[in-house]
């Protein structure tokens, strides 16, 4: 009912933000040149690291040179500026216009989010040739896994919108939050498995990584890609995903609803 | 059956207490001491489906607090709200349908789009179906005079401009109720004068219900019949404008400029309920109790008397009332 009476908002909603991605060229562009530099640097270590043998623990330079290259091409799509919006929105006091909408604030942050990410897939024309320059790239380990890595690909994309919204729920709290973010940042990117394959983590570390919900974002869906999931068994890699973004519904639901009861708007 | 009612509402803010000096910013961070203000403090009134009133007061009175209140954006500490017969901030979206936001101060439309682009937005997200979207787009349009920068992206928008926008925006789909948190901020006299009229306009002809916070009494004189005075979050009056005028000045000013310069003393007039407060050297002010004297006989008075050029009425200003209350701390009885 809601959902479809709000349907059309989303869209709009959507739309605008598509349009927006192309007020900012410069950044699109810089994201992509980030994105080749950080390919380039880890393909250089990790060729250093390999030290000319062929194969390590059974995995072959080939495949986590592809690995990383993938993982980081596709997390120049996951990087959602849900936090960066809420603070900003919050600073300049414009949050009091959103919360009086008639659509949710979380569900607007999604078609915000949605917006900046189909903005940006037509960058693939330029982004998959630098990665091809700088990297390795190869076709999916089979026909079954390219598909499932679209239906992982998606689910990660979620999962990076969700954890980012919690984040910046929390300028509910704190108004200002740049130390924070910066944590998360460090923590998250080397959570998601996008420097360092979890296959090459010692054990410890691997578990600790295995029951956070950051590796869903690149390493469940690149080990899909390449034929190398780590349980082995693609369904239970997408469950785990599955898992994670049902369970981040709720964590919103909760962690929104008390950072309403919070709200202060700046100023006026 | 009031569409707003307010019942004691409060709104007490905490903030973590600040301190200076040396490690003052790490003990703010730590500490578990608060400092709080009552921004509302056990303010009640009900408004009347149609009426247009102005909610008055000074800075940090408690204006803007009250209003955000009252659409749903802030949680109260205490006391009760129903706006349309909704808790607006418990049935946040169906609240959002039936209300309209102006603030003065800050726009809703989206910086980097342009006008039409953002109505368009502001119809989807209030489920406005194309025929009245269409309607109520033509008829803003051409009221509010838009046409000319509909294209315009909004961050280079004159105020006056970006404010229309503002207006056309909170009206698009209709609301029962319009906010206006002091919409005249900034603007000149013909931007102010157009704002008035749009103003008056939408509360006579669509009998929108109206609430308009100001500082510039000169929009209450103009628009509203009655007022809510608040200061330091507390209600000090709550009735008709003239009746706070006939409070606080019940005597009008006549001015009188005389034909001819006089340096000697004028004698007092001797009429009950007028007297001369100030004479000038071409010019008399008289001030007349018009329960007690009537105009024409305090004129004829004056005429006989001095040769005179030019006499005018002068009525009391809401400007020195307010002033007189704020300074005062309460309202006359």
């Amino acid at each position: 009912m809601t959902i479809r009476a709000n349907l059309p908002a989303w869209i709009e909603i959507g739309r605008a933000n598509i349009r927006w991605q192309y007020m900012y060229r410069f950044n699109v562009l810089m994201g992509i040149l980030l994105t080749g530099v950080t390919i380039y640097l880890l393909t250089i270590v990790w060729r250093a690291a390999y030290g000319g043998q062929t194969e390590v623990g059974g995995i072959g330079i080939q495949q986590t040179l592809v690995y990383l290259t993938i993982a980081n091409l596709q997390l120049y799509f996951l990087r959602p500026q849900v936090s960066g919006t809420i603070q900003e929105r919050i600073r300049e006091g414009q949050i009091g216009f959103d919360l009086s909408r008639p659509v949710g604030y979380p569900s607007q942050l999604i078609a915000r989010a949605a917006g900046d990410m189909i903005g940006l897939l037509p960058m693939v024309v330029v982004s998959v040739p630098v990665a091809l320059i700088v990297g390795e790239l190869e076709s999916p380990a089979s026909f079954s896994a390219g598909l499932a890595y679209v239906v992982s690909f998606l689910l990660a994309w979620v999962i990076a919108v969700q954890l980012n919204m919690v984040i910046g729920l929390v300028s509910f709290w704190t108004l200002e939050m740049t130390g924070f973010e910066m944590m998360y940042r460090l923590i998250g990117n080397f959570a998601t498995g996008a420097l360092v394959p979890l296959w090459f983590m010692p054990d410890a570390l691997r578990v600790i990584v295995q029951v956070l919900p950051f590796q869903s974002i690149a390493f469940v869906p690149v080990s899909i890609y390449v034929g190398a999931p780590a349980t082995g068994a693609v369904w239970s890699a997408l469950a785990v995903q599955v898992f994670w973004a049902v369970a981040l519904v709720g964590i919103i639901q909760w962690v929104w609803e008390r950072a309403f009861l919070r709200t202060v708007i700046q100023g006026g | 059956m009031p569409i707003i009612q307010v019942h004691h509402l409060v709104k007490e803010f905490r903030r973590p207490r600040r301190f200076g000096g040396r490690l003052g910013g790490l003990r703010t961070l730590f500490t578990q001491q608060y400092d709080t203000t009552l921004a509302v403090d056990d303010v009640s009134f009900s408004i009347d489906e149609g009426e247009l009133i102005g909610y008055l007061g000074s800075n940090g009175a408690g204006k803007s607090t009250t209003i955000k209140m009252l659409s749903g954006i802030l949680v109260p500490t205490g006391g009760e709200v129903r706006v349309g017969g909704l808790v607006p901030w418990e049935q946040r979206e169906q609240n959002a349908l039936q209300i309209g936001v102006v603030f003065g101060q800050r726009t809703q439309l989206w910086w980097d789009l342009p006008l039409e682009d953002s109505l368009r937005l502001i119809g989807k997200l209030y489920r406005v179906d194309a025929a009245r979207y269409a309607r109520a787009h033509e008829r803003l349009v051409e009221l509010l005079g838009l046409e000319p920068f509909l294209r315009t992206p909004v961050r280079q928008l004159s105020l006056g401009q970006r404010m229309r926008g503002d207006l056309a925006a909170a009206m698009l789909y209709e609301p029962r109720i319009l906010y206006l948190d002091e919409p005249t901020v900034g603007l000149d006299i013909v931007a102010k004068e157009r704002m008035r009229q749009f103003v008056e306009e939408t509360n006579r002809e669509r009998g929108t219900t109206i609430m308009l916070t100001t500082h510039d009494l000169a929009d209450v004189e103009r628009l509203c019949k009655r007022i809510i005075f608040i200061d330091k979050g507390r209600v000090l009056y709550d009735g008709s404008v003239t009746e706070l005028k006939r409070r606080y000045a019940p005597w009008r000013m006549l001015e009188v400029t005389l034909a001819g310069e006089t340096e000697d003393a004028v004698p007092p007039l001797g009429l009950p309920g007028a007297a001369i407060i100030e004479q000038g050297a071409a010019k008399l002010s008289i001030r007349f109790d018009p329960a007690l004297i009537a105009v024409a006989d305090l004129i004829t008075v004056v005429i006989a008397r001095h040769p005179v050029s030019d006499i005018s009425i002068v009525e009391p200003d809401l400007e020195g009332v307010v002033r007189e209350i704020v300074e005062a701390g309460e309202v006359r009885s």
